[in-house]
């Protein structure tokens, strides 16, 4: 359950953006997830909405954006979307690979109420 | 994300026409506040010349079993310390003392891995100018540890051969995270239905230059090379 600190983590990020901002809520939250971090965006969802309660993001809608793992071969100079578990190039089959998308954990934005 | 009803789909146009709000671009880790924390404790390693391993596994893949015949092996030769991850009780902790390992235990009460603040927290009871190679045990756990960086050198999982052979593809991060898969419990091949090609083919497609051990706490099998191949690390920390 892992998805449940990363809740916490989300509150407690967009809180300290509020309050330096000076602003009166957290409206919407937009997270970007990687597909490689094995996280469930269901019970991430879940999981915040229990999180935010009693916090400024009471409100908040939380939505997520998964973002499908890439990888670029040093082999064939060439990127592909690569399919989970295994990291691989799937034209050469080679494990030569740089990944550049599927990793993020990201907070993209906020929308903040005033 | 759900194409019928719609969930998980930003819809930015239904803002309230009476309320001022504004959109702010963050582009933030969620994790990190734990990522700096790590590096804490990465400072401090290298400060202290202590060489850290991250030692991961499910519960009762013999992690500790395997941390007492490294110790057992290592005698004197080099200064030794352990963390212990457990959501209750010091048992593990205990265990190390018995075979003469400074040991720390950090209960987690529910939470299902450790962090780099916990271990931070842990570092404290330490003596870290007499240590040479720190193990920190993680919560028993193939999952949740995987996204928490620690700040420790070199990650591993300690799969034991009863868990199955099929293990690796069924929890993919937490191999592609580790520098070492050590294959323990190998004197009871004999008695389980265990394909040793599988794990070791199914980690090089997660991380090509992961190192693979055979090892048994019980016959000593493989202890030694694995000794040998940390200290080898070590040296490339620190030399």
């Amino acid at each position: 359950m892992h998805e449940w600190s990363l809740a916490i983590e989300i509150v407690k990020i967009a809180e300290k953006e509020l309050k330096e901002r000076n602003a009166k809520k957290v409206e919407e939250v937009f997270l970007e997830i990687g597909s490689l971090n094995n996280i469930v965006v269901e019970q991430l969802i879940d999981a915040f909405e229990i999180a935010k309660k009693g916090t400024l993001l009471d409100d908040a809608k939380l939505y997520v954006e998964e973002i499908e793992a890439v990888a670029f071969c040093n082999k064939c100079n060439k990127r592909s979307e690569i399919e989970p578990p295994f990291i691989f190039c799937p034209l050469c089959m080679g494990n030569d690979v740089k990944i550049e998308k599927g990793e993020e954990l990201h907070l993209k934005k906020l929308t903040l109420e005033f | 994300m759900c194409e019928e009803c719609g969930c998980g789909i930003p819809e930015e146009s239904k803002k309230e026409a009476t309320h001022k709000s504004e959109e702010v671009q963050l582009y933030r880790n969620l994790l990190e506040e734990n990522e700096k924390e790590a590096d804490e404790n990465r400072e401090h390693f290298f400060e202290h010349n202590v060489f850290a391993v991250n030692l991961m596994g499910s519960p009762g893949a013999g992690k500790t079993a395997l941390l007492e015949a490294i110790a057992k092996k290592i005698g004197g030769n080099l200064k030794m310390a352990v963390i212990e991850g457990d959501l209750a009780t010091e048992r593990d902790a205990e265990r190390m003392k018995n075979v003469g390992v400074e040991a720390v235990q950090i209960m987690t009460g529910s939470t299902c891995h450790l962090d780099a603040k916990s271990v931070h927290k842990a570092l404290h009871k330490l003596d870290l100018e007499n240590i040479e190679l720190l193990f920190v045990e993680n919560v028993g756990n193939l999952v949740c540890p995987a996204l928490y960086d620690i700040g420790c050198h070199i990650n591993g999982v300690v799969l034991s051969v009863t868990e199955g052979s099929d293990k690796v593809a069924k929890y993919p991060l937490i191999f592609r995270k580790s520098q070492f898969l050590a294959l323990s419990k190998t004197d009871l091949i004999p008695y389980v239905d265990f394909n040793i090609e599988q794990p070791k083919k199914e980690a090089k497609l997660l991380r090509g230059d992961i190192k693979f051990f055979k090892l048994s706490s019980k016959t000593e099998e493989g202890v030694e090379e694995f000794i040998k191949y940390l200290l080898e690390k070590r040296k490339e920390v620190f030399e």
